[in-house]
């Protein structure tokens, strides 16, 4: 199309769009500018943002997943999900307790027998995590949303922004609404050293090792298995799907299944990380991890991956990086500004995401 | 035998059985049981009969988990209704009911066995002594393991309401409905027994205070004035069907007249109409006066959600435009007087202006804020401008509770010492020491009552400027909008000027509701301005029912007024919030007074769904 014309199409809102798109990205690079001009941080610096981040939107990733997959079959964006993930780890709470009690996460380093051991609790905690988490989302499928299949639109999402409260409110009255201070691993404290101060801590390991492991085993029941077939096929066209003999309602209830069993994993991982636990603690990962989503390509697999990894380190440099050098004080507090701030330009300039070309118009 | 268990009695019974247990553990272990305890509704229940029982009087927490037990045997005994029948068979009716309730009952009872014997405290917050007393009536007392005594009486009394509430079904429907209205009625009395002492004019009136005495103990009803109000309120809903029939009758006509239901009304109706405003008006004028201070305090909170839900009912209700930032236009209207108004040296402009200079530059700001925050959505639809406000309304308020603001707007210390709106002194009272004095009380502006007016004023304009605008033309676009974009775009509306409208007045409400807060309050700190906020709003107009105006006042008064009242419902309030959400989006979508056109369009939605 040549440009006159091209001009001539252009709305106004779409100027104005633009210009607050370049500013936006004026001023990050003029902040960043600044910052690395001041030369305040070093490499090591940085790579410890780095890991921080990757550790950080890993979690979001495992968390993403579950918006996408649920999002991907039903068109429709699981508020509650972040519910789900508190569930889990406030459930494993007691359990990682007991454990801990019994000596099973103490260990001197982790190559001995004992430290064999601390592993595989933590695999352990991982596992029943993850199944509370499923068999939350399981009932809530089948109590709240399943009698909405084929209603307008806006009504399985208030659905899900009431669930979200629910189970937000009948965690606090179950488990109680102080901080509850997770067993410390103590040999996961360590830290593995490189040449030139470059370290990783131990924990940080785990939590990308264990979330690697399951992006992986979540790829592979998606792409070669029977169910994973039939969730494909529900995601394309429910109909068809169930005219080929799918039990539609199955498949949903398993995808729900799986997107609560990865939420349930990445709570026991946040909780090993940050070391407590609380009701609303899963509110705002959840909607981080709805923006990574969205940030991947909602309904997107890989999408969804990349955009938790990218969003947790926007989230980790970001403030240093471009925020300090525009001279604001402690730029840490407005991370989660930045992820807001990402979420809005994302779903205004590319609401499909970076890996999405499905465009659903009605979205 | 056999015929006992036709239909599938004991599968039903089974079934209901295991979900009503469910909701019993819950209400238990979230701790609704004992905190609603602390609320009786009727002394001494069975009077001289229950001398010697456990049972001394019914409480809010027994109602609440007897109630789920109650309704279970109902509903499985209307599972067992065949097509067209409005009665089951009585037989496995019953038995179906009896089971429901034993095996609902079998798990309270489980838990206050294992509870009696180990610490679930540990895990379960509320699992204390208390709790499993108030399961067992009383049979375990504190720090004594239950018996089989305690767990049979458990069981029993669930038997029971299973059983019970299985017989209800099978009374003729009117009867039925009957009873559940004085059922109704006496729980509601009861329960807001308190609300009733804190009414200034009963206190003053001799003969209310005569009914009060009458009616109420210290804790809880009469037994005999709660039968009495069962009766009646029975009674009356049993004879009325005069009025029912009257109401049929003209939902018929409004349904013979076409498909849109706004029949130009007949000059009685009018009459009618306007006498019914006037005196709803000269009732609200009189009500910080009748009522005191902590009603008409209540009354202000409410008026405010009643602002920003009639602003939201815009957004949401008319041009379908699902908005969970609401909270920002609420925060920038208070921001706005809190920083052009403060008398406080450190934050704000020192501007020193009081709350009528400031409302003007509020009503621009938030058309502006309206504007800016609607431009970048226009493009987004459904879930995605959802996100897209939520994100909006989390960015100012953790802009406003940063440091990098702090200097203008406070940070987390928010902004204090905003002038009151009025500065009038105490006016003397002409009808002190007379008898008017009972039904005006003092005039007192001098407190807190002051805002009451405004807030009044307030929401009356912007209750007539949406009736107005629902009328309009733009009101009009809205719907077309929120039916279907595209075809109201090739219908020649102007979707840019038409979304940024229902933006703009929508916040503009929310800004002045937000102004009013902070007069009201004195001061403002973020924590006041979180999604909760948001969600409060939206819960009240669903509740009430999206695009009714009427709706929101009904919803505001429920959701926002009752729990003020009822302190014990305070740590359940978002719980229940949730809860009522969800029942409705299952139950009743369109709200309790639904707009004409919504219910109509839902309920042929329900119907021409096809599922898959």
């Amino acid at each position: 199309m040549p440009w006159s014309r091209r001009l001539r199409r252009l709305h106004p809102t779409d100027v104005i769009m633009g210009i607050v798109g370049a500013s936006v990205i004026a001023v990050v690079l003029y902040g960043s500018y600044e910052t690395l001009r001041s030369g305040r941080y070093d490499g090591t610096d940085w790579f410890s943002f780095l890991v921080a981040g990757l550790t950080q939107g890993s979690i979001y990733a495992l968390i993403a997943l579950g918006y996408t997959l649920v999002y991907g079959i039903l068109r429709m964006i699981n508020f509650a999900h972040g519910e789900i993930f508190t569930a889990g780890a406030m459930t494993t709470f007691y359990l990682a307790t007991w454990l801990s009690g019994k000596g099973w996460l103490t260990a001197d380093r982790l190559g001995s027998a004992a430290g064999a051991r601390v592993l595989g609790t933590i695999v352990l905690l991982i596992v029943f995590s993850a199944l509370i988490s499923s068999i939350v989302a399981v009932v809530l499928e089948r109590v709240a949303y399943r009698p909405l299949r084929g209603a307008p639109r806006l009504i399985p999402l208030i659905t899900a922004i009431g669930a979200s409260f629910f189970l937000q409110y009948t965690l606090r009255g179950l488990y109680g609404s102080g901080i509850r201070p997770y067993p410390d691993v103590s040999v996961l404290n360590r830290e593995l050293t490189f040449g030139g101060g470059y370290s990783i801590a131990m924990d940080e390991v785990v939590v990308i090792g264990s979330a690697f492991v399951l992006m992986l085993a979540l790829v592979a029941f998606v792409q070669g298995t029977r169910t994973g077939m039939a969730m494909r096929a529900v995601a394309e066209d429910r109909q068809a799907a169930a005219l080929m003999g799918i039990d539609v309602d199955r498949t949903i209830a398993t995808t729900f299944a799986v997107g609560g069993a990865l939420a349930g994993a990445a709570g026991v991982l946040y909780a090993l990380l940050f070391r407590q636990t609380q009701f609303f603690m899963g509110f705002i990962p959840g909607l981080k991890a709805f923006t990574a989503a969205v940030l991947g390509g909602i309904g997107n697999i890989p999408g969804a991956m990349l955009g938790g990894l990218f969003l947790g380190i926007a989230e980790s440099i970001g403030p240093f990086l471009f925020l300090e050098g525009l001279g604001i004080p402690s730029p840490n507090q407005l991370k989660d500004a930045i992820a807001f701030t990402m979420l809005v330009l994302v779903l205004i300039f590319r609401p499909t995401g970076i890996l999405g070309e499905r465009v659903s118009k009605r979205a | 035998m056999s015929a006992l268990l036709e239909r599938g009695a004991a599968r039903v019974g089974l079934r209901r059985g295991l979900i009503g247990g469910a909701v019993v553990l819950l209400v238990s272990l979230v701790g609704m049981v004992e905190a609603f305890a602390k609320r009786s509704i009727v002394h001494e229940l069975l009077g001289p009969l229950g001398a010697g029982l456990p049972i001394q009087l019914l409480d809010l927490g027994q109602v609440a988990w007897i109630g789920a037990v109650l309704l279970s045997g109902f509903a499985a005994a209307r599972e067992l209704l065949d097509h067209g029948e409005d009665r089951p068979p009585a037989g496995p009716a019953l038995l179906a009911g009896g089971i429901t309730g034993a095996v609902a009952g079998a798990m309270p009872a489980l838990l206050v066995l294992l509870g009696t014997r180990f610490d679930l405290a540990e895990v379960f917050d509320k699992a204390r002594p208390q709790l499993y007393a108030l399961l067992s009536w009383g049979l375990v007392e504190r720090g004594t393991p239950s018996g089989v005594d305690a767990f049979l009486a458990t069981i029993l009394m669930c038997v029971l309401a299973g059983v019970v509430g299985a017989a209800v079904h099978l009374m003729p429907p009117a009867h039925r409905k009957a009873l559940g209205v004085g059922v109704l009625t006496v729980l509601v009395m009861g329960t807001i027994q308190d609300l009733l002492q804190k009414i200034d004019f009963v206190e003053r009136t001799a003969w209310l205070s005569g009914l009060y005495d009458a009616l109420y103990t210290r804790e809880g009803m009469e037994p005999l004035g709660a039968a009495l109000l069962l009766a009646a309120a029975s009674g009356l809903h049993l004879v009325a069907p005069g009025i029912r029939a009257a109401r049929e009758r003209r939902r018929g006509d409004a349904d013979a007249a076409g498909d849109y239901g706004d029949a130009p009304p007949s000059a009685r109706e009018r009459t009618m109409r306007w006498l019914g405003l006037g005196g709803i008006a000269l009732l609200l004028i009189w009500f910080p006066f009748g009522f005191g201070k902590v009603p008409a305090d209540v009354m202000d909170l409410v008026g405010i959600y009643i602002l920003m839900g009639l602003g939201l009912n815009i957004v949401v209700g008319f041009a379908g435009l699902l908005d969970l930032g609401y909270v920002a236009f609420f925060a920038i209207g208070a921001y706005t007087v809190g920083i052009l108004t403060t008398t406080d040296p450190d934050v704000g402009l020192q501007f020193g202006w009081s709350l009528w200079q400031a409302l003007p530059l509020v009503v621009l700001f938030t058309i502006v804020a309206g504007v800016i925050l609607g431009v970048p959505v226009l493009k987004t639809h459904g879930d995605y401008l959802a996100i897209i406000t939520l994100g909006f309304g989390e960015i100012i308020r953790i802009l406003a509770i940063s440091d990098a603001l702090k200097p203008f707007m406070g940070g987390a210390q928010g902004i204090t010492l905003i002038p009151k709106p009025f500065d009038l002194p105490e006016i003397p009272m002409p009808f002190a020491g007379n008898p008017s004095e009972a039904l005006i009380g003092r005039l007192n502006p001098g407190i807190q009552q002051e805002i009451y007016f405004p807030i009044l004023f307030a929401v009356i304009a912007a209750a007539y400027v949406s009736w107005r605008l629902r009328h309009s033309r733009f009101g009009r676009a809205w719907m077309a909008l929120r039916e279907d974009e595209n075809i109201a775009e090739a219908m020649g509306i102007n979707l840019v000027s038409t979304k940024l409208l229902a933006f703009a007045t929508g916040a503009v409400f929310a800004g002045i509701g937000g102004a009013l807060f902070a007069a009201k309050l004195g001061s403002i700190y973020p924590s006041s301005f979180g999604l909760l906020v948001s969600i409060n709003v939206l819960v009240l107009i669903i509740v009430g029912g999206m695009g009714s105006i009427p709706g929101v006042f009904v919803g505001a008064l429920a959701i926002v007024g009752l729990p003020e009242l009822l302190r014990e419902f305070e740590d359940f309030r978002l719980l229940l919030y949730g809860a009522v959400l969800v029942v409705m989006m299952l139950k009743r979508p369109e709200g309790l007074w639904p707009a004409a056109i919504v219910q109509r369009e839902l309920q042929r939605e329900s119907d021409a769904t096809v599922l898959p």
